[in-house]
């Protein structure tokens, strides 16, 4: 399984802000990140679990969404503030209009649902 | 090449080896000056075939794997003796080979040294993993024997086939 991650800084930030941030992101979150190491057992054995025969009897439940609606922000795709399973749904999402659009604009007019 | 001195570098490689392969981290900790630069880049596949090495790494000051100070390093070695951190609780076992050292410049004061690592990591039943590459130090003369002032580690892969890089290399 290979991961790839993104730090995301402010463009208007200092240089400062923005040297601290590359290195506490990666000191953090890496693959030698002082948090994410512990993290890749995690990663793969999940995966690993959700490939067992229990894990494909059973259909996989998205439910925790929330309610509350997306933050408006000028980026592409949806924002929420809290841990959810918006990520998964929107790329299933995504990955179903994908398959039935006619033409590759209509696959790019569409927001993510 | 003084091989007396070549003699010393080695005999001090392979007490670091030891120490770090034993998981006395604290005492490795000491083998490091107090202004160490512990800097791993990442190594990128290029398109072309590069003038150099160093064409494929990462700078300072962009992505890489350690870019330690004595005080980020220290962190990191407090981290490996604590109970909940899950990567190295078990602990990884290693076993680091140091070889082909290379002595590339003397100033009396500061050794630059080059050398070739093999660290063979095992962890759990059966994760393995190997990390194999280059190390650039600069070594400086203290009492009877040296401190690492400098050390650039470049790896031998571009994107890292390991889970994660929980020890030190």
């Amino acid at each position: 399984m290979e991961i790839w991650s993104w730090a995301i800084v402010d463009k208007a930030a200092s240089a400062e802000i923005k040297e601290r941030m590359r290195f506490v992101s990666q000191y953090r979150f890496s693959p030698t990140g002082v948090f994410e190491q512990d993290d890749m057992d995690n990663w793969a054995q999940v995966t690993s679990a959700a490939k067992s025969l229990i894990g494909r009897r059973y259909p996989a439940n998205y439910q925790m969404t929330g309610n509350e609606p997306p933050v408006e922000l000028d980026l592409r795709g949806r924002v929420r503030n809290r841990f959810s399973d918006n990520n998964q749904l929107s790329m299933y999402m995504h990955w179903a209009k994908m398959l039935q659009a006619k033409n590759w604009s209509e696959v790019l007019s569409a927001q993510n649902g | 090449m003084d091989s007396h001195l070549r003699h010393r570098i080695e005999d001090f490689y392979y007490l670091e080896a030891e120490l770090l392969d034993d998981r006395k981290l604290r005492q490795w900790l000491d083998l490091l000056a107090d202004d160490i630069r512990y800097w791993m880049p990442i190594r990128h596949n290029t398109l072309e075939r590069p003038e150099n090495i160093g064409d494929e790494l990462s700078k300072p000051g962009e992505a890489y794997y350690f870019d330690d100070d004595k005080k980020s390093l220290k962190i990191r070695v407090e981290r490996a003796y604590a109970k909940n951190a899950w990567a190295e609780m078990p602990p990884s076992r290693t076993r680091h080979m140091i070889s082909n050292i290379r002595i590339k410049k003397d100033d009396g004061n500061e050794i630059e040294v080059h050398s070739n690592f093999i660290v063979y990591r095992t962890r759990l039943e059966t994760d393995q993993d190997m990390f194999i590459g280059e190390r650039q130090d600069v070594l400086r003369r203290v009492d009877n024997g040296f401190k690492i002032v400098k050390r650039t580690i470049i790896l031998d892969q571009s994107v890292l086939t390991a889970k994660n890089i929980s020890v030190f290399l």
